[in-house]
């Protein structure tokens, strides 16, 4: 059955009966010619794509472009993550360096890579188990804050817009102390800010091995929060410390 | 191997060059623009990390939009919905996008609202075929749909734009599936 270029308008315009509709329907499943006439007699096509052709504006282009990672993400470190030898890793603290990653493969020496894959490794469980409610948790503050000559008072820090502090440990990266706060969301989800005693050229958004990051640069110190949240509330997050910390 | 049609273009090219295409996508799916942010920013990191599997032999923004819808139903969707209350409820101030340096006309402002305030499966099928100009049967494939609920969906917007076309001739009368 051949369908004229006016029944395809009606059709178009939903001016045919049910059957008339089911008949054009029917033939457009086996027949692409049919469909290519069919899809150059829409005339909204036009006006729709006139709508949104414009979209997004380039400031939005130009951030979503310096968003996708340069590099691949190397899935065998986060496939490493099921191993025992993470477990053991976490139980007994992480130094970061080449010698953590397996395979031979050589570390970045840029330390925000090195937290974000860290962080790719943290589940819900990784830290559920960890109690904010005991007095430790200002001792460790303070140790870790001493460790990169910073005054991180609890009061601050133990809950920023929602995120709570779960735990504060001192970790390294090429032989300097970075420290890690751990934190959950209402969702149970890891967030962590980590901070170094180093100036360091990190300044907003990244995805880094998969995860939300931003960092931010306050004098002679770096900050750096890495979650799997969308980034935009990563971003805002970030924010709401460098607010807090100041 | 994986073959390309240009050797000298990277995956990385092609998911750039797609970028605002992928925007749109996932606005469609969203409704929102800050949630199309990060899932346009998860589709070009899931779609590296897949990078073994993109053959290469057909355009790759089939094969992104796929991931992306992927992304959404099985991981931001719920997500979204939490922090928002409901994918439905966006305002329509919320649905400009503040970055577009370019005013719309009022005719486009108009269409754009319209179909923004269309549910969720509409928006994406209308923006595959009208924007994108995917064919009827690709979109099926791509939303995972018989090409008869593609004519449906395209069937409802087309009533919904209809006053403002401008021949007239047009009928209210949707059709439901």
């Amino acid at each position: 059955m051949t369908h004229s270029d006016e029944s395809l308008r009606q059709y178009l315009d939903g001016n045919t009966t049910d059957a008339q509709a089911a008949a054009i329907e029917a033939a457009l499943e086996s027949d692409p010619a049919l469909e290519r006439r069919l899809m150059a007699l829409d005339p909204y096509a036009g006006m729709v794509a006139d709508a949104f052709g414009t979209l997004p504006g380039d400031e939005r282009i130009k951030h979503l472009r310096a968003a996708i990672p340069v590099q691949q993400i190397n899935r065998r470190v986060l496939s490493w993550a099921s191993g025992a030898a993470m477990a053991a890793s976490l139980a007994f603290g992480v130094v970061f360096g080449a010698q953590v990653w397996p395979g031979g493969q050589s570390a970045s020496a840029d330390w925000r890579m090195e937290v974000a894959r860290y962080q790719a490794l943290y589940v819900p469980d990784t830290v559920a188990h960890l109690s904010s409610a005991d007095g430790k948790l200002a001792t460790e503050l303070d140790r870790a804050a001493a460790a990169v000559g910073l005054s991180l008072p609890v009061d601050a820090l133990a809950n920023v817009e929602g995120l709570i502090l779960r735990r504060a440990q001192v970790l390294g990266f090429e032989g300097e102390a970075l420290i890690q706060l751990a934190y959950t969301d209402a969702a149970g989800t890891p967030f962590a800010l980590c901070i170094m005693s180093r100036k360091d050229d990190g300044d907003g958004a990244e995805t880094l091995a998969g995860m939300s990051t931003y960092s931010w640069t306050e004098q002679d110190h770096s900050f750096i929060l890495v979650a799997r949240n969308p980034q935009t509330e990563v971003s805002r997050l970030a924010n709401a410390f460098r607010n807090n910390i100041l | 191997m994986v073959f390309r049609k240009n050797p000298g273009m990277t995956l990385r090219d092609d998911i750039e060059r797609h970028v605002p295409a992928i925007w749109r996508f996932s606005l469609s799916l969203s409704g929102r623009p800050d949630v199309a942010d990060d899932l346009t920013q998860a589709t070009c990191v899931r779609a590296l990390e897949k990078e073994h599997q993109f053959k290469g032999d057909r355009p790759a923004i089939g094969w992104l939009v796929t991931i992306c819808r992927s992304i959404w139903l099985n991981e931001l969707r719920s997500h979204a919905v939490r922090k928002t209350g409901g994918m439905e409820t966006a305002k329509p101030e919320d649905l400009i996008d503040r970055s577009n340096n370019t005013e719309m006309n009022i005719l486009a402002s108009q269409v754009y609202t319209r179909i923004m305030t269309l549910p969720e499966a509409q928006r994406a099928t209308v923006e595959l075929v009208y924007v994108q100009q995917f064919s009827y049967s690709e979109a099926s494939k791509i939303l995972d749909v018989p090409i008869g609920t593609i004519m449906s969906r395209l069937s409802t917007a087309r009533t919904a734009l209809a006053d403002l076309k401008d021949d007239g001739h047009t009928s209210k009368k949707g059709r439901a599936r």
